[in-house]
């Protein structure tokens, strides 16, 4: 997927596995914690503003918000459910 | 029916064609997919299979594994092989998780010895808890069950 914004080109992907999310951006990439369930919405693990200061990578520190939107416009809300811990 | 509309019909047609084409070519692969998992090898030695789930528990799952050479899901030639097989990307994900549902289920009924659990946090509606934990239970070849905050 590509993104523009602010007229420069963002460019990621999002891959799903069985009980993970990568976000990838350019050479970059941050895992979430999905946890699959049988005929219901799987779980994506989002960490707390507080916790995300903490253990994101450096280069999505300041980056939770744009993140979090893209996860869930590339998944929807069908399919999954977001929480937060 | 004029000329556009027959070929707007035609369009259609070929479209709905298609679509039904695409849903077998994945009814197709999904039970492709679950026949081979019932048999894809997804053994490990005893003492060496760790399970996790839940918020925060894949780091600490695949920190331990690398620290005490023990091994989860994926490092299997079962999980190997259905990693490959890309089907989040291929299969509706109910479908994706059904199969890789019963591939954990089947590595649960054939670990042995004792196995670590990094699951705090983690649903009771979830895989670990009405799949792996299940197969654990009554599974005689387990030893022990250590569950890691």
């Amino acid at each position: 997927m590509i993104e523009r914004c602010g007229g420069m080109k963002t460019k990621y992907e999002v891959n799903v596995s069985f009980k993970s999310v990568v976000y990838i951006e350019e050479a970059n990439e941050i895992a979430f914690d999905r946890e699959p369930g049988v005929n219901v919405p799987a779980v994506i693990y989002i960490p707390s503003i507080e916790r995300w200061q903490r253990t994101a990578p450096e280069w999505a520190r300041d980056k939770r918000d744009v993140i979090v939107s893209r996860l869930k416009e590339k998944l929807g809300v069908v399919d999954y459910v977001f929480e937060e811990f | 029916m004029g000329g556009a509309e027959l070929i707007h019909a035609g369009r259609v047609a070929l479209a709905g064609g298609a679509e039904v084409f695409a849903a077998r070519q994945q009814q197709r692969l999904f039970t492709r997919v679950m026949r081979k998992v019932e048999t894809v090898d997804v053994l490990t030695p005893p003492d060496k299979a760790v399970f996790y789930s839940g918020p925060g528990n894949q780091a600490k799952a695949f920190e331990f594994k690398m620290n005490h050479s023990k091994l989860t899901i994926e490092n299997t030639p079962g999980g190997r092989w259905l990693g490959k097989q890309d089907m989040y990307n291929r299969l509706p994900m109910s479908q994706a998780d059904i199969a890789w549902g019963r591939l954990s289920e089947r590595y649960a009924q054939e670990a042995s010895g004792e196995v670590n659990c990094f699951v705090s946090g983690a649903r009771r509606d979830r895989i670990f808890f009405i799949k792996e934990l299940p197969a654990l239970e009554n599974n005689s070849k387990v030893t022990g069950k250590i569950f890691h905050d």
